[in-house]
This record gives structure tokens, C-alpha cells and sequence, in this order.
């Protein structure tokens, strides 16, 4: 330990995190990722409402808050509504119960952050100041106060608490792994953050797979008491949530969902469109709505909500359908999830700009501030499915074996890391299919972003255990 | 500044005409016709959907060739109608229980001097002074609408003010005979001098008819005798394609000239479904269909400028075009005819034009209609209004059924097969004489981006050619074929198959691989970790 390195890594990550990330999002004019159009129903049932004359583009800084009985007050109870509404209970305490500020929203995004940062480098780094573990500090900041991440911060989209939670997550399963004892608080906050993760959005709920497995490396370690009761119960209180976020939505979102998944899924990507009517009761002429979504921009000449195209084609097909379509017709699907892959790494959501109105800015203006890491992994990560599972088998691989000779030695603080790593990595796997069958391809970076996500919390922490030299090389080192 | 230029434009064709003598003084008449009239409505009362009868109102003006300005009566600005910019005005009561007044309108109406026209209830001192009629309010009775020899039971039986006496220099267009008392007659549309009055527009064919008539011999339209056109609507890409084949194929049998009113799809047209709707509407044209592009309808959420609206529609046409489905003109709802972009993007490529009314507006739907305070239409080269066939189903005598300006009788495409039968038995019971474009000599042209198509008498013409045959060649079609197997380049193929094969090569190395980790870590443990020493901690 060297004098000169006072502050551990951990302070350090998140003191490079609080500044790099706060600067954009508070200081006029706020950073943040512009509506592309969803935000409309998540204000509406927050008792929020766009105030006239916002222009389209620019992120925008006050929304009118509603003073009266609104209709449609949290009709669909999410993490994220909760969260916006602790930040709205926040405004009217302090600034305005007619403008809501969105720097209320941000800061309580923001405060969660940095912590979800501190428990996962506290997780990943450990507080040994050992200069290898300062070189992680680097990295964990390049990656985590991203920009294409962080704007996410200043905004209305899910994709800022599934980012937060997914952290949280990540940290305290791996700082459960370093005590001896178990700690009945950690686990169960696990689990809680894990149940709130899933209540995100409803395309969290494809999460269940990994937090499953993820849970199974919590519940296994030694010590713990009850150990098959409580995996059951666990499992099955996961699946339950998952599929309650799965169902909770409003009918409109839900045959919105039904009919991208058709349009915007099945009917692309493919020579013979009119397959689908082989086997449905579906005029092939409705093959043209290939890519069209259900709300159109402006024009259509039969619209997706019309109650026509619901009895001649919404109402003629449904999910199992969709998967033995698909099933019969696996080349498609796997042009899909190449589609899929190649958005993956696109960490930004489109058509969205990413600041203020300020005199002589442009619309969609997109900022470069802290980019590197994004802009890095949107030009050099190869843009195949099939690679991200070579990827996701090579990684298991890898952390397999360490598995078998980690147990073998009786290390089991080291080999429950396996679970982290192949519940991320199924998240990886799994998710985007089932992205392709439920929700085809539309608002790709909504359902997608999980899958960029995890790939990168599990680079992070294959970088630790390699610098850490964890995998092969016999350590004696252990964190408390 | 537009209306005010066109003031100036109009004072120095006076000055001209004054100076020029007789020939320059035809101009000024026909610069006078230009006027357009000012339509002023109380209220649109929406419960009511008087709405839909303000847009009746428009369409009809329209048909007949006059140009409207529409605005609500709250929203009118002293001297407006005194200023000399407006050939007539009327006034039209939609909610006659709120009794809605504007004083500066009704002191501007007084002085005015051009043609006047009142519909609905309601009728101010200085209207009943210039009409010089005794009035009387008929309530809660069946009515009966007579118009020459036709005549027709009215629908709505709610309160109607009519003239009980009037004077006899008085037009009138259809009388009114009541349930109880078969001798007494109202007349129905009054005209007297320049000023002119209608109980209500209605909801009825003959009823519309009738104001049709008062309005063109108020405002001095020529008046020809006009059949109407049968015309199909609803039709869409997404149509079941072998009811319509049927539908058509019954129509060419029985000998009904019909227009089809169809939208289109801007993408996608590559599609076999595409060239299956092309081929219908072809074989439609064959069998002496005329058919009207509409533009598709527009959604709430985000609402397209005149220039994207445009593009879309040049692409609809064109990739019509390409198939050889000729347009002979352009359909859409009233509302596209009252805001000037969606006129100049869409409307004004045509030279017929099908008006077909509005879709009722509902409380607390979103509204695409325009919101501005006045609306402005203008009159095409020929405007054809579109009236639902049911509306006149309930005349009699509709063999002689002659319409005042160019009509359209409209009927949605059926939704099963049955519904066929109906439509058929309907119009074989109605025997009205159908407009032919054949026998009528009908000579349409329409603009698109790069070409000029023209209909005359049952012939298409291509840029000023006559097309001999609709039909497709075979390398015509050929080239339509959907073309997904692209023609790639041998480097693309290259690319493209060494990334799958690159991946294929990783799985294979990368299993070999995990093979030899295996084995080496069996031989590395048989050698170097004996059992029984294992490192506990």
C-alpha cells in the first residue's frame, strides 16, 4: 500500500461517477435523452402532461403537473411509476405544484445511481487499494458514466432503473460472495431489488431466466439454512413477479405488442410473407402492413386500431401460433435476431435527441461528452447473434471450470460467481427470441437494452477476475 | 394579406373593366363569380352532429362551383361582410335552444347587398323583414317532402320552422305536406329576390336535392340536368379481393357504370398482395369501373405537412401507375377540401374531385379537422359531392331522379358475400338512370409527378397517348415479380458467407479447444496432484 494512494478505488469510482455524470444533467442546458413518443401514457398516469408548444427533439426540462383528479392515475403500478412519483411528491414539496422540474426525477435516478455504483465496484473491486484494483477503478468509470448510458438518467425511459437495478444486483451478489457468514439483509434485499427489476417494464419480466440462476448462486452458498425450502420459494415468488410484470399493462399496449410482434416480426425478413396466411385464417392481402407499426406517422390506409383490422387480423392469431410459425421457420428467426444483434450494441434509443432547447441548437442533437466506451462498442461489436453465443460459451467455458476447481478446493466464495456470470450470460442468450416472438422488432432499444447491459457487467467482471487473476491462478486473497 | 391582395387584384379589373368598356365588363362578371360566400354557422353542435351537416353544406357549395369561407358566428369580425370580398352569406342554425347572436353580424347582414340564405330556425327581424314571409313552427310531425313528382318521408320529425305565407313573386324548390292534414303543404325552400330560405339542410336525399337548387338559382349557377355516379367506397389494399371481384364482375354483368373509391399503400408495393390488389382494380377498369384515388386516412398522432403528403401520395399514384391502375380522380373526405395544404398536396392534381362527407366527430376524440377559426375551400373543375345511396332510397319515382350538380351515390363495399346480394336486389328496386362515363362523354385528367393521365369516354390516355391495352406484358410483369433474391455481388456473397463461415470455424476451434482443456487438465492433475494432499483451507 502506497502513501500517496489515499482514497480506495471504490470512493474513487464513484466520485469520478458523481461528477463526469452530474455536470451534464444539472447544469443548464439539462442533458438527457429527448421523447421519442413513449412517453406519452407513462405522464398521462403520473399526473404529468406536456406543457403546449414543447418542440419535438430537445429534452425538455418542465412538464405540467395535473392539480385535479386525473383519470388515469397510475393505472399501471411499475417500479419506474413509484419512483416518478417519489420525485413528484419531492417537486410539490419543494418547487411547484403546477411545474414539474425533471432534475427532481434525475436527482432521485442520480442518488440511486451512484449507489448502485458503489455497491457494484465495492462488489467487483473490493476495498484493497492495490494499484491493479485502480486500473479496474478506470475502466468501471470509462463504462459506467457513459453518456449513452447516464443521459438515460434525465429521462422518462425504463432503461435508467433497469440500469440502476441491474447494478445493484450485479454488487450485491458479489459482495453477498465475500462474507463467511451469511447476511440475512443483503440476501433479502437481493431479492427485493431482483422482484423490483422485474417490475420495471413488462419486457423485464424475460429477466426471470437469469435472476433464477442468479438466485440459485445466492441461496447456495454454505451456511445458509433452509437452503431447498428457500430456492423453491424463491423461485417460484420469481416467476410469479415476472409474470405479473408480464400482464401488467394496459389492453391498448398489449395489442400493440400483438401487432408488431406480427408486423414487425413475423412478416419481415422473409421471401414469402404470405406463408402466414397457410396457416391462418388471414387475408394474405394483410401482408401489407409488413413494417408497419401500430402507431403509424400520420398516414395508413387501414389503421392498426381500427376495429376492422382487429377482427380480420389481430384477433386471428396469437402467441403459440407465433412460436411454431417461427419454429417451423428458423432461418427467419435467426435474420431476426441478427437484426436484434446488430441494434444491441446501439445503446442510445433512436429519434431521440439528448439536450435542452438552447438558442441556436438543433433538434436530435447528439452529444460526444464521455462517449468513448459506446461509441467504441457500436463500431467494433460484430453484429451477429451466433457470435454473442460463441461469446456466451466461451465465457461459461471459461467460468465452468473455474466452478469445478474452485468447489474442488472448497473456494466456494469464488465459484458462486459462476451463477452471476451464466444468468447474465442466459439473459443474453435467451432474451432476445423471446424479444423477436413477443414484441418483434419494434422499440428495439427498450427490450434490448437488458441484453447490452448484462453483456457488460459480464466483461466487468470477467476484467476483475482476470486482473484479479481468480481464474487460474491459485489466490489467497479474500475480501471481508 | 392573401384576401387583401386579392381585393387589390379585384379593384384594378374594375378600373380595367370600366376603362376597357363592354368586353372588359364580361370580365368583371366573371371576376364577381370568383366572390366566394361566407357560410356562418352558430355552433357545430356536435349532439347533433350538425357538423356533418355544415360539411353537407360545404360540399354542396362546392359541387356547385362557388367558393365558401366558413367561420362561427362567435368568431366573426365587424364590417367582414360589408367589405365587398363576399358574393353572398349564409346563415346557418345548428342549436337553436342556445340562441346564440353576434350584433356586428347581424348589422353587417343587414346592410349587405348580395345574395342571403338562411337554414334552420331562428330567423332575425332583419331576415323575416326582407323575406316579408309569415312563419310557423311545425313540431313532433312526420313530414313529407315532395319535389316534382318524387317525394320523400323526412327522417328527423323534431321541430322545423317553415314559411306558412308568403309572397308571390316567391320561388319555391319541393313543398312540405304534413301526416295529419293531407291538404296542407308548407313550401320547403323559399327564394325571394336575392335572399333565400331552407327550413333545414336535412338529412335526406330530396331534402339536400332541394337545396341544391335553391342555392344554384340563388347564386346564379348555370343549371344542367346531372345523373348520378354509383360509386363503391371503403375499398382498401386490404379489401377481400374475390368479393370485389364478384361485386364487379355483377356489375359489369347487369350493366351499372360504377367508380370504385379506393386508398392505396405507399410501401410494401413490391409485395405479391400489392400486385393482386393492382390486378383487381385492372380488371375493374376493364369492366368499365372508373376509379378514385383517396388519400389514406390520416392518424391523430402525428400529422404529416403538405410536402411529406405529397410524397406519399406521387408514390401511391406512381406505383398505381405502374401496374396500369389509371386513377380518373381524387376522393376524399369534406375536411381535406377546408385546409390549404391537404387542397394543394392532394386535391388540386385533380380536375374531378369525389367530396365524401366527414366521419361524425365524437366528444373527446381526438380531431384531425381543422381547428382554425375560418376555413376556406375552393371550387375544382368539376366537384362531385358523394350522398349515401340510403338517403334516397326512400324516394319514389327515383327513375327520375336529375340532380342539380354533379352527384355521386355512394355505397360501402359490403362486408360478406351476402351483403352482395342486397346491394344488388337494392339497386335493381331503385332503377335510377346512373351516370355513364361512356355515353356522358366523361374527360378527366390527372396529375401526377411525372405524367399526365387522362380518361375520355372509356379511353385512357398516357401523357397525351392513347393506351390501346390495360393488360401487362409479360416483361412488364416480369419486373414486378417480387425481387428478393437480389442479385447480390460475388464480394458481398464472399462477405457474407465468410461471416458465417468465420463463425462456424470459431464454434469448431473453440470446442476443440475445450477438448484439449480437458484432457490437459486430467493429465496435468494425474501428474502433479496427488490425492490426499488436497490444500484445505
Amino acid at each position: 500500500m502506497r502513501r500517496y494512494l489515499q482514497i480506495s478505488p471504490v470512493a474513487a469510482v464513484v466520485i469520478a461517477c458523481a461528477i463526469i455524470v452530474g455536470i451534464p444533467m444539472f447544469i443548464t442546458p439539462i442533458h438527457g435523452y429527448s421523447d421519442n413518443g413513449d412517453f406519452q401514457m407513462l405522464l398521462a398516469s403520473n399526473d404529468l402532461f406536456q406543457l403546449p408548444h414543447t418542440k419535438i427533439g430537445y429534452t425538455i426540462q418542465k412538464y405540467g403537473l395535473m392539480r385535479h383528479y386525473n383519470q388515469l392515475h397510475l393505472e399501471h403500478l411499475t417500479t419506474q411509476s413509484v419512483v416518478i412519483q417519489i420525485a413528484v411528491a419531492l417537486n410539490r414539496w419543494f418547487y411547484s405544484r403546477s411545474i414539474f422540474d425533471l432534475r427532481f426525477l434525475g436527482a432521485i435516478h442520480y442518488l440511486l445511481y451512484l449507489g448502485g455504483v458503489a455497491t457494484f465496484a465495492n462488489g467487483l473491486i473490493g476495498r484493497k487499494k492495490r494499484r491493479r484494483n485502480y486500473l479496474l477503478a478506470i475502466v468501471l468509470t470509462l463504462i459506467l458514466a457513459d453518456s449513452a448510458f447516464t443521459l438515460y438518467l434525465n429521462s422518462f425511459y425504463p432503461q435508467a432503473l433497469t440500469l440502476i437495478l441491474m447494478l445493484y444486483l450485479a454488487g450485491l451478489f458479489l459482495s453477498l460472495m465475500c462474507y463467511k457468514q451469511e447476511n440475512v439483509w443483503q440476501t433479502f434485499s437481493f431479492f427485493a431489488v431482483a422482484f423490483l427489476l422485474l417490475m420495471v417494464h413488462e419486457s423485464n419480466s424475460l429477466l426471470c431466466i437469469g435472476l433464477i440462476i442468479a438466485g440459485i448462486g445466492v441461496l447456495s452458498r454454505p451456511h445458509h439454512h433452509l437452503i431447498h425450502g428457500m430456492m423453491l420459494c424463491f423461485t417460484a415468488l420469481l416467476l410469479l413477479v415476472g409474470w405479473i410484470s408480464a400482464n401488467n399493462l394496459s389492453p391498448e399496449a398489449s395489442q400493440m405488442n400483438k401487432y408488431q410482434a406480427m408486423t414487425q416480426g413475423k412478416l419481415l425478413t422473409t421471401s414469402h410473407p404470405e406463408s402466414i396466411s397457410q396457416t391462418t385464417n388471414i387475408d394474405p392481402q394483410f401482408t401489407l402492413m409488413r413494417a408497419q407499426s401500430y402507431y403509424p406517422n400520420g398516414y395508413a390506409a387501414l389503421k392498426a386500431e381500427d376495429a376492422e383490422t382487429k377482427r380480420q387480423f389481430t384477433q386471428r392469431y396469437d402467441l403459440p401460433w407465433l412460436i411454431s410459425a417461427y419454429a417451423t421457420d428458423l432461418p427467419q428467426m435467426g435474420r431476426l435476431l441478427d437484426v436484434t444483434a446488430k441494434n444491441t450494441m446501439l445503446l442510445r434509443p433512436k429519434f431521440a435527441g439528448t439536450q435542452a432547447a438552447k438558442p441556436g441548437s438543433k433538434p436530435q442533437f447528439k452529444t460526444k461528452y464521455f462517449t468513448l466506451f459506446s461509441q467504441m462498442l457500436a463500431t467494433f461489436y460484430p453484429r451477429k447473434y451466433a457470435f454473442n453465443c460463441l461469446l456466451a460459451a466461451a465465457i461459461a467455458i471459461v467460468y465452468g471450470f473455474a466452478f469445478v476447481r474452485h468447489l474442488k478446493r472448497g473456494e466456494r466464495w469464488l465459484a458462486s460467481r459462476f451463477w452471476l456470470v451464466i444468468g447474465l450470460l442466459a439473459i443474453v442468450i435467451a432474451s432476445p427470441p423471446a424479444v423477436v416472438v413477443l414484441y418483434g422488432t419494434a422499440d428495439l432499444s427498450i427490450h434490448i437494452f437488458p441484453v447490452a447491459f448484462s453483456l457488460c457487467l459480464v466483461g466487468m467482471v470477467l476484467l476483475s477476475d482476470v486482473v484479479q487473476h481468480r481464474l487460474w491462478r491459485n489466490t489467497n486473497e479474500r475480501q471481508t | 394579406m392573401r384576401d387583401k391582395l386579392n381585393f387589390g387584384l379585384f379593384t384594378l379589373l374594375l378600373t380595367l373593366a370600366a376603362i376597357l368598356g363592354l368586353r372588359a365588363m364580361t370580365m368583371s362578371t366573371n371576376a364577381a363569380e370568383t366572390r366566394p360566400v361566407l357560410l356562418v354557422y352558430d355552433s357545430k353542435n356536435i349532439a347533433t352532429h350538425a357538423d356533418l351537416e355544415i360539411d353537407c353544406c360545404q360540399r354542396l357549395m362546392t359541387s356547385l362551383g362557388l367558393p365558401v369561407k366558413s367561420i362561427k358566428l362567435a368568431d366573426y369580425q365587424k364590417d367582414e361582410l360589408t367589405s365587398g370580398r363576399y358574393q353572398g352569406v349564409v346563415t346557418m342554425k345548428n342549436w337553436d335552444q342556445q340562441r346564440l347572436t353576434n350584433s356586428s353580424f347581424e348589422r353587417d347582414r343587414k346592410i349587405f347587398k348580395g345574395v342571403k340564405l338562411h337554414v334552420g330556425p331562428e330567423l332575425q327581424s332583419d331576415e323575416r323583414q326582407q323575406l316579408c314571409c309569415r312563419f310557423k313552427e311545425l313540431t313532433h310531425q312526420q313530414l313529407c317532402l315532395h319535389q316534382e313528382r318524387s317525394s320523400q318521408l323526412l327522417s328527423a320529425s323534431h321541430q322545423l320552422t317553415v314559411i306558412n305565407k308568403h309572397p308571390d313573386n316567391a320561388e319555391k324548390f319541393g313543398w312540405l305536406s304534413g301526416q295529419s292534414d293531407a291538404s296542407q303543404t308548407y313550401a320547403y325552400g323559399v327564394k325571394i329576390g336575392r335572399s333565400g330560405f331552407l327550413p333545414s339542410l336535412g338529412d335526406d336525399g330530396l331534402s339536400i336535392e332541394a337545396a341544391s337548387q335553391l342555392m344554384g338559382a340563388l347564386f346564379k349557377r348555370p343549371t344542367k340536368p346531372h345523373q348520378p355516379l354509383l360509386t363503391i367506397t371503403g375499398i382498401s389494399p386490404y379489401t377481400n379481393m374475390k368479393r370485389l371481384r364478384t361485386l364487379i364482375k355483377q356489375f359489369s354483368a347487369r350493366g351499372y357504370p360504377f367508380a370504385l373509391s379506393i386508398t392505396s399503400v405507399a410501401t410494401n408495393t413490391n409485395l405479391e398482395a400489392f400486385h393482386r390488389y393492382t390486378s383487381t382494380l385492372r380488371f375493374a377498369e376493364q369492366n368499365g369501373g372508373l376509379i378514385f384515388l383517396s388519400p389514406s386516412s390520416e392518424t391523430g398522432t402525428h400529422l404529416l405537412n403538405g410536402d411529406e403528403l405529397r410524397a406519399i401520395f406521387q408514390t401511391e399514384l406512381a406505383s398505381l401507375g405502374a401496374d396500369h391502375v389509371f386513377p380518373v380522380g381524387v376522393s376524399a373526405p369534406g375536411y381535406w377540401n377546408q385546409s390549404k395544404y391537404r387542397r394543394d398536396a392532394v386535391l388540386q392534381n385533380a380536375s374531378h374531385v369525389l367530396l365524401l362527407p366527414n366521419q361524425p366527430t365524437t366528444l373527446g376524440a381526438q380531431t384531425i379537422n381543422s381547428t382554425a377559426k375560418v376555413t376556406a375551400s375552393q371550387p375544382f373543375k368539376a366537384g362531385v359531392i358523394g350522398l349515401p345511396f340510403s338517403k334516397f332510397e326512400t324516394v319514389t319515382h327515383k327513375d327520375k331522379l336529375r340532380f342539380n350538380s354533379p352527384t355521386s351515390l355512394l355505397i360501402p363495399m359490403p362486408q360478406n358475400n351476402a351483403e352482395i346480394g342486397t346491394i344488388l336486389s337494392r339497386l335493381e328496386s331503385a332503377q335510377v338512370p346512373w351516370f355513364d362515363p361512356i355515353r356522358d362523354h366523361l374527360n378527366t385528367a390527372l396529375e401526377t409527378g411525372s405524367a399526365l393521365l387522362g380518361y375520355r369516354s372509356g379511353q385512357y390516355w398516357l401523357n397525351g397517348e392513347p393506351l390501346s391495352d390495360l393488360n401487362l406484358t409479360a416483361d412488364q410483369r416480369q419486373s414486378e415479380l417480387p425481387t428478393q433474391a437480389t442479385k447480390a455481388s460475388w464480394m458481398n456473397r464472399v462477405i457474407q458467407w465468410q461471416s458465417t463461415a468465420l463463425i462456424w470455424i470459431f464454434s469448431a476451434i473453440g470446442l476443440f479447444l475445450a477438448g484439449l482443456l480437458s484432457i490437459g487438465w486430467r493429465l496435468y492433475r494425474g501428474k502433479f496432484i496427488r490425492p490426499g494432499i488436497h490444500k484445505d483451507r
